[in-house]
């Protein structure tokens, strides 16, 4: 591994192959060097707006070209990014700004209607650098200095800063749904994200020929792959035009027009193409790897997919946002049906990854345990929150002394007769929905903040498209009804978090020790639409091969 | 159909002329959603040439999407 920092990739890339292009955004494209250059400028701008080495700056504008400068800005200056979701209530973004520390936020003109709600929700921002848009005065909120694109012209190109980074300082945090309704802050260092991007590069024999598109939004670490295997390569990243995921058709055709050889995404943007995209019709000769994660992507949808595009190799990635893809697992061409599901495959380059049983024995292969995963990918710890990363990542764990920490997925597995890891549920009450990843406990607190609601439980009923549908049960003290909850979620909680089922009661059931029995509850959602009742993975029969 | 498409906003706002597509009020399994809801519940068949930004733009869009199939 020649780089030892993320950005470096980026200046690496420019020395080596300069007119080659690094970024596309609809027309627009830039080479590496342009990047490198523009990236550089930008590094000087922060330090002299007192960005300093270990400080957190914010990314709070729409996936652009603009966005990829952004990033690589920031950590020129020694700094962490810390990208906002563009989609999120100012009130949600501020929680996590005051949490991060972020003084400096770099960001977009499409966002100058929310720059005054973030920070009146605590965001302590003192500095906005607006990236894009024109360049005459703005105006931010009162007391913020707000530099627009002509600021980076005056500024050097030809070298960032010189501040002393180390690899393993954090080179972005990534928030992610918390279950008391605090968001928390993955922490991952440079160290953390090479060591992914050096396996993916390998892996999918990424070179300076592909074109990679970039789905993902920068706040979900599938967007790392995007961006630093194409930099690792010195090949182009082109990212998708936000609207064509909802239209099939007119997304095939652009992955063909753009000539995209690795698309990488979440499954149901690939369910929506295969049962929309009238791909039969369609070529793609360019194309030649989707990888996909972040959800179970229904094997029916996938096989036909398949058969659609018998020249792409298809690969299952697998791993929390704190560990980035741990497994992996190629996808064979079946020839009869599909199996009912897929393994998630096994550990990447230099990952360990173990399940641990309920008596904190490891388990032999079959048996049901804690997924466990140890190795350079593992984050360095939730940020400001020393007591939720102690209760995840072990530093001390018998067996062999790998240097890294152990981190404590709440994934439920076993390994199957091939040695591949089958993923069989949560310990907790985190799940997926669509794609994203939502602790209930996240929802509850919020819906919990509403004068109306005396208490509540929010369960998860299984669905075969899109993994989990939402449904919370509310005892009310006062007339509300469903909408009038999800318009009061709205201004705290991502979109994608809003129940789509509410059903109201005089109270909840609850178990022995007097607390909400939500497992009563999910079994009754689930009766309600019809369905036969979940097993716990715990009870499910697992088949032993000796 | 509001709450199928997870959607906080106030529909009350959302007239003829709203622009669902950039006020993000739909997103990808929304669509698959809203097409099948759209199909189902006006016995319809929307070619997937018709899923397309002009025929869903705006509720009006929508309508007019729905009305030529019916004819």
């Amino acid at each position: 591994m020649s780089s030892a920092l993320v950005h470096d990739l980026v200046a690496e890339s420019a020395a080596r192959v300069p007119d080659r292009v690094a970024v596309v955004d609809g027309d627009r494209s830039v080479t590496y060097a342009e990047l490198d250059a523009t990236a550089n400028r930008l590094a000087h701008l922060l330090a002299e707006c007192g960005v300093r080495h270990g400080d957190r700056v914010g990314l709070y504008l729409d996936k652009s070209l603009e966005a990829v400068v952004g990033i690589y800005g920031v950590l020129k200056a020694g700094a962490t990014y810390v990208p906002l979701d563009p989609d999120a209530p100012p009130a949600r973004l501020g929680t996590i700004a005051r949490d991060a520390g972020l003084r400096c936020l770099v960001t977009g003109a499409e966002k100058a209607g929310e720059w005054h709600a973030l920070i009146t929700a605590g965001a302590p921002v003192e500095t906005l650098v607006v990236l894009n848009g024109s360049d005459g005065e703005a105006t931010g909120p009162a007391g913020v200095r707000v530099l627009t694109p002509a600021a980076l012209a005056a500024r050097p190109a030809d070298a960032p800063p010189d501040v002393p980074a180390s690899p393993s300082d954090l080179a972005y945090i990534l928030y992610t749904s918390g279950s008391t309704g605090v968001p928390k802050g993955v922490m991952l260092s440079h160290l953390n994200a090479l060591a992914f991007v050096d396996w993916g590069v390998d892996e999918f024999g990424v070179t300076e020929t592909d074109r990679l598109s970039s789905h993902a939004p920068l706040h979900f670490d599938l967007s790392v792959f995007d961006l630093y295997a194409a930099a690792r390569a010195g090949a182009a990243v082109v990212v998708v035009p936000a609207q064509l995921a909802l239209f099939p058709v007119e997304l095939g055709r652009w992955i063909r027009e753009a000539g995209i050889t690795v698309w990488y995404s979440v499954p149901s943007i690939l369910t929506l193409l295969v049962l929309r995209g009238k791909l039969a019709e369609v070529q793609f000769p360019e194309l030649r790897t989707i990888l996909f994660a972040g959800e179970v992507f229904p094997t029916k949808h996938l096989h036909r997919l398949m058969e659609l595009l018998p020249h792409v190799r298809f690969a299952n990635l697998f791993g929390p946002t704190e560990t980035n893809v741990c497994t992996w697992y190629e996808v064979p061409r079946w020839t009869g049906d599909p199996p009912a599901s897929i393994p998630i495959g096994k550990a990447i380059t230099d990952v360990e990854v173990f399940a641990v049983r309920e008596d904190g024995t490891v388990a032999p292969p079959g048996d049901v345990g804690e997924l466990h995963v140890r190795g350079p990918t593992v984050m360095q710890g939730y940020w400001g929150d020393p007591e939720r990363t102690g209760g995840t990542l072990l530093h001390e764990w018998e067996g062999e002394t790998g240097g890294f920490p152990v981190y404590r997925t709440g994934d439920l597995a076993h390994l199957d007769e091939n040695g591949d890891w089958i993923f069989l549920g949560r310990r907790d009450s985190q799940i997926k929905s669509r794609g994203y990843r939502i602790e209930l406990g996240d929802i509850e607190a919020a819906l919990n903040q509403h004068p109306a609601v005396v208490e509540c439980a929010v369960v998860a009923v299984p669905d075969e498209v899109v993994t989990n549908r939402i449904k919370a049960y509310v005892v009310r003290r006062s007339e509300v009804e469903g909408d009038e909850l999800n318009r009061f979620l709205g201004d705290r909680l991502p979109r994608y978090m809003a129940p789509e089922l509410y059903e109201f009661r005089d109270d909840l059931p609850r178990s022995s020790t007097g607390k909400i029995d939500r497992r009563t509850l999910a079994e009754e959602a689930l009766r309600a639409i019809g369905t036969a009742q979940p097993q716990r993975p715990d009870e499910r029969e697992v088949t032993r091969v000796d | 159909m509001a709450s199928n498409l997870q959607w906080s906003g106030s529909w009350a706002d959302v007239d003829d002329d709203y622009p669902l597509l950039e006020r993000r009020v739909i997103d990808s399994l929304g669509m698959i959603t809203l097409i099948t809801l759209l199909e189902n519940e006006f016995s319809i068949d929307i070619d997937d040439g018709e899923v397309v930004p002009s025929n869903f733009r705006t509720i009006g869009d929508i309508a007019r999407l729905v009305e030529s199939k019916r004819a």
